[in-house]
C-alpha cells in the first residue's frame, strides 16, 4: 500500500486579474502522507488556499502535476475531477456550507446520495457519522437551528462519512469562537489520530497549527518552512 | 464506481463512473423543499404562471361560450344547426335540386337522440309587387307550425304577428317599407315553376319583422310550404333542406356527419355560416397573440426569478461542485424546481378558472345595457355563458411548462461554465 497520499510537483499557478498576473503558487513541492495532519499557513496571498484548491481538484495547476491517491489530476477533464472529488476527498469549508433544507441527517447523507448510495444504508451511515462527531442528538435539526460550531460538525461529519482518502479543511475555525474551536480541533485531531484520517487544513489560526503534526509556512506562493 | 489505473509505472485515470443517476430521483425531494425556501418569491412566481394559465383558459372560454352562444342563436333565426339539401342544391339553388320523401325524412331525423326540431323549406326567388312597386326577394315555403316553435325570426315582428294558416306571408320590415304595404294588404309573388312554368302567389301580410340583418329584412318572404308547393308545382312531400334544430351545437357537430345519405347532402352550422367561420378564426387569432404576450411577460418573471436564485445559491452550488455534484446535476435539480414551481401556478390558475367558469357557467355574464338591447332585438340572450375550454387547457399548460423550463434552463446554464473555487469565493 502506497503510503504518499498526495503528491505536488513543481506546482505553479498564476491568475491574471485586470492584466496584471498574480503568481499565486511558484513551484510548489509536497508530499502528504497517510495519516498526515498538515496545516498550510501564511499570511493572505501567500497561495494556501490555491495549494488547497489543486489538492482537492477544485482548480488545476499552470505548470506542474497534483498526484491523489496515485491519480494524476492533470490528466483528467472536468466530470472526471468531480467524481474524484465525490470518491476521495471530502471538503470542509470556512462557512460550513450545509445546505439550508436539509436536517443534520440529510446534509450528512447527501454526497452519499451522490454516490448512489441506499437511503437505509445513508442514513444508517450518517446517524453514525453524526454519532461520532457528537451530534447524535441533533440528527433531525436543520443547520438554521444549530449553532456555528454544530454546523461545522456536521460539516465535517458530510466530509467524513464517505470514508475518504483524504480531508480538506478551508479555514475551518474562521467562523468559530476560541472554544468552540478548541472542540473542533479535538474532533479533526481524534479523527487523525483514532481513524487514520489524512488532513491538510489551510489556516492562519495559531491555535489549529498547534494541533497539527505538520506544519507548512508558505509565503509569496512558495513553502518557506516545513516542520 | 471508480476505475483508476496504474499502467508502466506511469500514473493515468481513466473514466470514474460513481452510480450518479441513482440520486437523480432524490433530487425532487431537495428541489421541493429548495422552492419552499423563498416562500414569497415562489408563490409570486406561482401566481405569475397562474395569471397565465388564467387568462390563457378563462379568456378562451368566454370566447367560447360567446362563440356557441352566437352559433346558436344565429343558426335559431334561419339557417338551422343541420340542413339537409339535394347534393347540388347549395351550389346550384335551382328549383328542381330538390328532396322527395320529406315527411319520412323528417320522422326519421326527429327520432335521434340529441335532435330537438325538424322541419322542411321550400325556397325560390322571386318577383313580390303591391300596387305599383315590385322588388325581388327570396320566398321561403315553412312549415309554420314548427318554424313558430324554433325559429327567432317569427319572433321578431315588430307589427303583426306570424303566419296561422294558408295565404299568409310575413314578411321583412324594410321589403314592406319598400313595397309601401302594411298589415292586412296583399302582396304578390310571380316566380319560375318546375319545368319554367309561372309560379304565381298572392298572400295576406300578416306580420312584418325586423331581425337586425338587413339582407334579411329587405329580401325575404315567408308563406306557408303548402301553399309554395301549390304555386311551383312541388310535390306535397317534396321541399328544399330539411332545417335540423340539435338540443345543443356540440349535439349538432356529433349529429351532422350522420344524416348525410345517398341523394342527401347534410351541411353543418360550419357550411352554413361560413362568414362565422371566418370571424371565429380572426377571433382566434387574435387570442393567440394574447396567449404569447402573456406566456413571453410570464416566462420573462420566471427568469428573473431563477437568475436571483443562481445569485443567490452560487455559494451553495459552488460546495455541491466541490463535493462532486456535476454542474448538470444542479441544472437538472433547478429545472426540477422550475417544473415543481409551474405546478403550483398551473394547479392555482386551474383551480381559479374551474371555479370561475364553472360559477359563470350557471349565472352569466350580463352584458352591458346597450349591448343586451342591440343584443335583444336580435333576439340573442343577454348574458354570456363561458363553457370551459379544454383546448385551451391542452395550449396554455405546455406552453407554461416548456417556458418556464426555458426560462429556468437560460441562467441555468452559465452553471456550466461556473468554478467551484470561484462561486464558493463569491459568498466572501
Amino acid at each position: 500500500m502506497n503510503d504518499v497520499v498526495v503528491t505536488v510537483r513543481g506546482a505553479t499557478r498564476t491568475y491574471n486579474e485586470e492584466t496584471i498576473p498574480v503568481h499565486a503558487l511558484r513551484g510548489v513541492d509536497l508530499e502528504v502522507h497517510r495519516g498526515d495532519f498538515i496545516s498550510l499557513a501564511g499570511p493572505s496571498g501567500s497561495g494556501k488556499s490555491t495549494l488547497l484548491n489543486l489538492i482537492g481538484g477544485l482548480d488545476q495547476a499552470d505548470e506542474g502535476d497534483v498526484i491523489v491517491d496515485q491519480v494524476s489530476l492533470s490528466e483528467l477533464n472536468e466530470n472526471q475531477l468531480s467524481d474524484l472529488r465525490l470518491e476521495k476527498i471530502g471538503f470542509v469549508f470556512q462557512a460550513y456550507n450545509l445546505l439550508p433544507v436539509l436536517t443534520a441527517e440529510e446534509n450528512v447523507g447527501f454526497v452519499m446520495q451522490l454516490q448512489g448510495m441506499s437511503k437505509t444504508e445513508r442514513s444508517e451511515r450518517a446517524r453514525e457519522t453524526l454519532a461520532s462527531v457528537g451530534l447524535e442528538d441533533l440528527a433531525d435539526r436543520r443547520p438554521g437551528d444549530m449553532s456555528g460550531g454544530q454546523q461545522q460538525r456536521v460539516a465535517i461529519a458530510r466530509a467524513i462519512a464517505t470514508k475518504p482518502v483524504l480531508l480538506l479543511a478551508d479555514e475551518p475555525s474562521a467562523n468559530l469562537d476560541s472554544g468552540t474551536t478548541e472542540e473542533l480541533l479535538q474532533l479533526l485531531k481524534k479523527l487523525n489520530e483514532e481513524f487514520g484520517m489524512t488532513i491538510v487544513t489551510a489556516t492562519h489560526d495559531p491555535m489549529v497549527m498547534a494541533y497539527t503534526s505538520r506544519k507548512i509556512n508558505l509565503r509569496d506562493g512558495a513553502i518557506v518552512v516545513s516542520t | 464506481m471508480s476505475d483508476i489505473s496504474l499502467t508502466d509505472g506511469t500514473l493515468t485515470a481513466v473514466a470514474i463512473r460513481p452510480d450518479i443517476k441513482r440520486a437523480t430521483p432524490e433530487l425532487w425531494g431537495v428541489a421541493w423543499r429548495n422552492i419552499t425556501r423563498t416562500k414569497r418569491r415562489t408563490w409570486l412566481t406561482a401566481c405569475g404562471i397562474a395569471f397565465a394559465i388564467l387568462m390563457m383558459t378563462f379568456v378562451r372560454s368566454l370566447q367560447v361560450g360567446a362563440f356557441i352562444g352566437a352559433v346558436d342563436n344565429s343558426a335559431r333565426i334561419m339557417l338551422g344547426h343541420i340542413q339537409l339539401q339535394h347534393p347540388v342544391y347549395e351550389d346550384d339553388p335551382a328549383i328542381e335540386n330538390s328532396i322527395h320523401g320529406i315527411n319520412d325524412i323528417i320522422a326519421d331525423v326527429e327520432s335521434r337522440p340529441g335532435v330537438e326540431i325538424v322541419s322542411a323549406r321550400a325556397q325560390s326567388f322571386a318577383l313580390t309587387s303591391s300596387g305599383e312597386r315590385s322588388f325581388g326577394a327570396q320566398i321561403i315555403g315553412v312549415q309554420y307550425e314548427k318554424e313558430a316553435v324554433w325559429s327567432s325570426l317569427t319572433r321578431m315582428q315588430v307589427d303583426g304577428r306570424y303566419i296561422e294558416g294558408p295565404g299568409e306571408a310575413f314578411i321583412g320590415s324594410a321589403l314592406a317599407r319598400n313595397l309601401g304595404i302594411t298589415i292586412g294588404d296583399e302582396l304578390v309573388i310571380l316566380g319560375t315553376a318546375v319545368e319554367g312554368g309561372v309560379a304565381a302567389l298572392v298572400a295576406d301580410v300578416v306580420g312584418t319583422y325586423t331581425s337586425g340583418q338587413p339582407e334579411l329584412d329587405r329580401a325575404i318572404v315567408q308563406v306557408p310550404l303548402q301553399d309554395f308547393q301549390v304555386a311551383w308545382t312541388l310535390a306535397p312531400d317534396e321541399a328544399h333542406t330539411v332545417i335540423v334544430i340539435a338540443e345543443s351545437v356540440a349535439d349538432s357537430e356529433e349529429l351532422a356527419p350522420q344524416l348525410g345519405r345517398a341523394g342527401l347532402r347534410s351541411l353543418n352550422w360550419r357550411d352554413l355560416q361560413p362568414e362565422m367561420v371566418q370571424m371565429m378564426e380572426m377571433k382566434l387569432i387574435g387570442t393567440y397573440v394574447l396567449f404569447i404576450l402573456v406566456a413571453i411577460i410570464v416566462i420573462f418573471s420566471v427568469v428573473n426569478s431563477f437568475m436571483m436564485i443562481i445569485f443567490e445559491r452560487t455559494p451553495e452550488f459552488g460546495m455541491l461542485m466541490a463535493v462532486g455534484m456535476r454542474p448538470h446535476h444542479i441544472i437538472i435539480q433547478l429545472q426540477i424546481e422550475a417544473l415543481l414551481v409551474c405546478i403550483l401556478g398551473i394547479i392555482l390558475g386551474l383551480g381559479i378558472t374551474a371555479v370561475g367558469v364553472g360559477i359563470l357557467s350557471e349565472t352569466g355574464i350580463a352584458l352591458p345595457a346597450q349591448a343586451g338591447e342591440l343584443l335583444k332585438s336580435m333576439a340573442m340572450p343577454e348574458r354570456m355563458y363561458p363553457v370551459f375550454s379544454f383546448g385551451a387547457l391542452f395550449i396554455a399548460v405546455p406552453v407554461m411548462v416548456l417556458g418556464t423550463q426555458l426560462a429556468a434552463l437560460i441562467p441555468g446554464l452559465r452553471l456550466r461554465h461556473m468554478h467551484a473555487v470561484d462561486a464558493l469565493r463569491s459568498a466572501e
